[in-house]
């Protein structure tokens, strides 16, 4: 694909093995501090022993923890890098799907109304943002999915969630700290199971992706140029949605909602390596670990032993991040 | 003979003066014994001053926080409407329309509507309620409420109410069960004492109290010491899973805000025990089953209840033997 800023990027090569390099670094970090201020002869203690609460702290809550940033980070950012090529919107990321809404209400109704079924949040989350997904992308069609049809009705089917969800919580004012950890994105307490599941929806979800690069730089270019490098583009844009939405859906279903990593991490990626998604999207999957595992080690070291989630880590400082990006739209392509 | 004269008035003056004098001081503190003071606790002095001074005691009185309810109903104090909680119950008798109150859901119209001369309020609710209430001629006093109430609080909270409205003898009788209670926890406290405890509060490894808190108040009272309490005491923390596994509490203690019974709260806890055994299992108190599972009127303090929920807990653990 003729990529215009060619002459900026970085190369690949020297890009990816950075990106590795530094989650490597950040998941030692990651392993080594923590809110338990452990010696590193403490650590290598517990790793030669079997037994014993470090050896529980580094395996068993942050190993776990560690594997999950990195995965939630590249699955949210793939998310969002697939979603701008798909909409045509440098400000497309999974919230536009209704993903964040869906999962938000369901698991809001879950908590609130049987909170004995709280443990199955997850799962009913994962339901919640796919069915609002096809909710919005039922409301778009008419013979195809226009971009802009599916996001002025993702606009509708959002606020008509977040209604649902204010309602919820307005009528259970008194007991809403369950909802709010949940909603805050957190990876606090998380074992193995769900480093588990998260590793079997990022394998397949992330494998789709990459899948999807060709049709990713056709639809990038329009839809009559990718019609015409004979792409369905209807089609192709359902399935890249679908392929999105379960990215991120898995995301929310194990840590809650992480927003900023799938709007912010492709324009980075993208201001990086080019907008050619051969590059961009194995660049935003990395950098979206960098991010996660980096915001993830921020909030739980900051004011330790109290915990910032890790959503609330992103939001703090996301938000003056994208204006930085805003600021320079040129290299961004905001 | 003209001096005599003259004297007379001078006395007949005096007399007059002192009897002016005697009467404005008379009448000043026949005014002032007439004035309704509430002070407020020292807590919450920085914030809303010393208390509240009003010309007369106030008749009708609406109160918006669940906290001084049932106190003031036991001191027979008629009360216009009380909030709908999800976490009090009021008694039949209390003859009081039920509002919707709370925190966020205040119903402005139907409070204007009962014409109330004194709202309580809690603390929170002063930027979004009491202010238009303030503003409006009707005052208004706050209290502490939600989770980071604590046994104290309570207490004081009552005798600040009972002596303002001049009901001794009854607010005396209230102290004498809380101290009842108190003396119950002490001899809990010397009988077991002092072991580290960890009170969880919603979801499994969202957030712990402290002994700043509702429950965390009686558990500290019963000597235990909360490890959430790092260089002070500590109300509502989201602590770190590593703190607590290094911590390693020799009790646990459970309240959830939407399990209305502890069994239901085990359930759940009980599920996230399992599914993250590597972990949890890591806890003494928890390979150990030493965790109390407790209902959601432990989550938040809801005023008078202290006394009874106190008693439960101490039965609970097998020390409730109440002078």
């Amino acid at each position: 694909m003729p990529d215009s800023k060619e002459r900026r990027v970085i190369s690949l090569r020297i890009c990816v093995p950075i990106l590795i390099a530094a989650i490597c670094l950040l998941s030692l970090l990651a392993l080594r501090i923590g809110s338990a201020r452990l010696s590193m002869r403490q650590i290598l203690e517990a790793l030669s022993s079997t037994e014993g609460p470090v050896r529980a702290i580094i395996l068993d809550i942050r190993l776990p923890r560690v594997i999950l940033s990195i995965l939630i980070g590249g699955c949210l950012s793939a998310a969002g890098t697939i979603l701008q090529a798909v909409m045509h919107n440098p400000l497309a990321d999974p919230g536009i799907i209704g993903v964040s809404s869906g999962a938000s209400a369901v698991a809001t109704a879950v908590f609130l109304i049987l909170p004995t079924a709280s443990r199955s949040v997850p799962m009913f989350a994962f339901a919640g943002a796919l069915i609002a997904c096809a909710a919005i992308y039922g409301m778009a069609w008419r013979g195809g999915a226009e971009p802009v049809r599916v996001v002025l009705a993702g606009v509708a089917v959002n606020a008509m969630l977040g209604g649902v969800t204010a309602f919820l919580m307005l009528m259970n004012s008194e007991n809403l700290q369950g909802v709010l950890a949940w909603m805050n994105g957190s990876l606090n307490a998380k074992s193995w199971g769900q480093a588990r599941v998260m590793m079997a929806y990022g394998a397949v979800g992330l494998t789709m992706a990459a899948l999807s690069v060709k049709n990713l730089n056709a639809l990038q270019m329009g839809d009559e140029i990718a019609q015409s490098l004979g792409v369905h583009v209807g089609r192709v844009r359902l399935i890249l949605t679908g392929i999105s939405a379960f990215l991120a859906a898995s995301t929310v279903s194990v840590a809650g909602i992480i927003g900023f990593v799938g709007l912010i991490v492709p324009h980075v990626a993208r201001m990086v390596v080019g907008a050619n998604h051969k590059r961009m999207l194995p660049v935003a999957m990395l950098l979206g670990a960098c991010v996660v595992l980096l915001a993830d080690l921020v909030g739980r070291t900051i004011v330790a032993p109290v915990e910032i989630p890790v959503g609330i880590v992103m939001s703090i400082f996301g938000g003056p991040f994208f204006l930085y990006l805003l600021r320079h739209r040129k290299r961004t392509g905001l | 003979m003209k001096t005599r004269g003259s004297n007379h008035w001078v006395i007949a003056l005096v007399c007059a003066l002192s009897l002016l004098i005697s009467g404005y001081a008379f009448a000043e503190s026949q005014s002032q014994s007439e004035m309704f003071s509430l002070a407020y606790p020292p807590s919450l002095q920085e914030q809303f001053g010393e208390g509240l001074l009003l010309d007369a005691t106030p008749q009708r009185l609406i109160v918006m926080t669940p906290n001084p309810v049932l106190a003031m109903y036991e001191m027979g104090l008629e009360m216009l409407a009380v909030p709908i909680s999800q976490l009090s119950v009021w008694p039949d008798e209390l003859k009081a329309e039920r509002l919707p109150l709370d925190r966020n859901t205040v119903d402005m119209e139907g409070i204007l509507l009962l014409q109330p001369d004194f709202v309580i309020l809690s603390t929170g609710q002063r930027d979004a309620y009491g202010k238009t209430l303030e503003e409006r001629g009707i005052p208004c006093y706050y209290v502490k409420s939600g989770p980071a109430v604590t046994f104290q609080d309570i207490r004081e909270m009552i005798q600040l109410i009972g002596a303002a409205f001049g009901k001794t003898e009854i607010t005396q009788n209230i102290m004498g069960r809380f101290d009842a209670v108190e003396a119950a926890a002490a001899r809990y406290k010397a009988e077991h004492g002092a072991q580290t405890a960890a009170v969880m509060f919603s979801e499994p490894g969202a957030y712990l109290l402290g002994s700043k808190s509702y429950l965390g108040s009686m558990l500290d009272m019963m000597g235990y010491l909360n490890i959430a309490d790092q260089d002070k005491p500590a109300s509502l923390l989201p602590i770190s899973m590593e703190e607590l596994i290094l911590q390693n509490p020799q009790a646990i203690f459970v309240t959830h805000t939407s399990t209305a019974t502890g069994e239901e709260a085990r359930v759940i806890y009980e599920a996230a025990f399992e599914e993250n055994a590597a972990v949890w299992g890591k806890l003494d108190a928890i390979s150990g089953n030493n965790v109390v599972y407790l209902g959601a009127s432990y989550s938040h303090a809801s005023g008078l209840n202290v006394i009874s929920e106190f008693e439960t807990l101490l039965a609970i653990m097998g020390g409730g033997a109440l002078d």
